[in-house]
């Protein structure tokens, strides 16, 4: 699942032309992000359905390329009218911020990977699909239940909806950041040389001191 | 405020990347850290190869910290880096 650059296209934004794949793809997804606003306890049981729709992974297949092509100030007007929602919401009283973050972090970690170092993600991809099957499925499941989850959030005007939604959907978002994090450092790891010790610190005094980081605050 | 519960190892390639950092940032970073030795915090466990690794953020998220736990009480901070968020 390579996909990329779902989230930031999926709400409505002032100026940018949304590319035809992805607004089929939208259009295509309302059914399931209607039941995820009926029953959003049963969000990985729709995505599973989800995942059966063929018409829907071609979308996904096409929209992706699409969305390689987008050019970035394209980029920066969507993420800007993203914030805008953001801040609507939190001053209604729902708090979606870190949650998008994690979840726009993964999509544009994807998408600048994809750009800018393609046949090596594709080869960390493919490590991690054939080396761990088991876990793959459960970042699948864990992606589009974000996904779906964050659309659900777009489309509800009910708070008390509104609120369960969030909080279902800062779970698969904080499930989602170990993926992006084990993505990043199978595409960089470190190397053996540099995880040699340097040193030691049994309390904060002493890790400061081995930072040689002047500004101690601690009272040990 | 007291020794930690942990061991804390620095590797050089953490060391490195501390040194980076923006100054503004630094103690942030370090307090996490005093967290996690203290045992008060604990990380989140990665996946797949690195099941192994735990991972916080750290600086109002703007950057990732790696670890590792080889033993019993023993916390290997293994690196740090800038999350790639477009959105922040």
């Amino acid at each position: 699942m390579a996909t990329t650059v779902l989230v930031p296209y999926s709400i409505p934004s002032r100026g940018v032309a949304v590319p035809t794949a992805l607004k089929l793809l939208m259009g295509r997804l309302r059914p399931y992000v209607d039941r995820v606003i009926a029953e959003p306890e049963a969000v990985e049981k729709i995505v599973d359905d989800m995942l059966k729709d063929y018409t829907t992974q071609i979308l996904l297949v096409v929209a992706s390329l699409e969305a390689l092509h987008l050019p970035r100030e394209e980029f920066v007007r969507v993420l800007e009218d993203l914030r805008r929602f953001v801040n609507e919401l939190k001053s209604v009283g729902i708090d979606v911020e870190e949650a998008v973050d994690l979840l726009i972090e993964h999509d544009m970690w994807k998408h600048r990977q994809l750009i800018q170092n393609r046949s090596r993600y594709l080869e960390v991809y493919v490590k991690f699909f054939t080396e761990h099957p088991g876990e793959a499925q459960s970042y699948v499941r864990t992606y589009f239940a974000a996904l779906l989850l964050f659309l659900a959030i777009t489309k509800t005007k009910d708070l008390e909806k509104l609120r369960l939604l969030t909080e279902i959907f800062a779970r698969y978002a904080e499930e989602l950041e170990a993926y992006t994090a084990t993505f990043d450092l199978m595409l960089s790891p470190v190397p053996e040389e540099e995880r040699r010790v340097i040193g030691t610190a049994s309390s904060p005094r002493e890790l400061r001191r081995v930072l040689q980081h002047e500004r101690v605050q601690t009272h040990d | 405020m007291n020794g930690y519960k942990h061991m804390i190892e620095l590797s050089k390639r953490f060391e490195k990347a501390f040194r980076k950092l923006d100054p503004q940032y630094r103690e942030e970073i370090l307090k996490k850290i005093d967290e996690l030795g203290m045992g008060l915090r604990r990380g989140k466990p990665l996946k797949g190869g690195y099941k192994h690794y735990r991972t916080v953020r750290v600086a109002r998220g703007k950057y990732r910290l790696f670890y590792t736990e080889p033993q019993y009480c023993i916390i290997v901070l293994e690196d740090i880096r800038p999350r790639d968020s477009a959105y922040r």
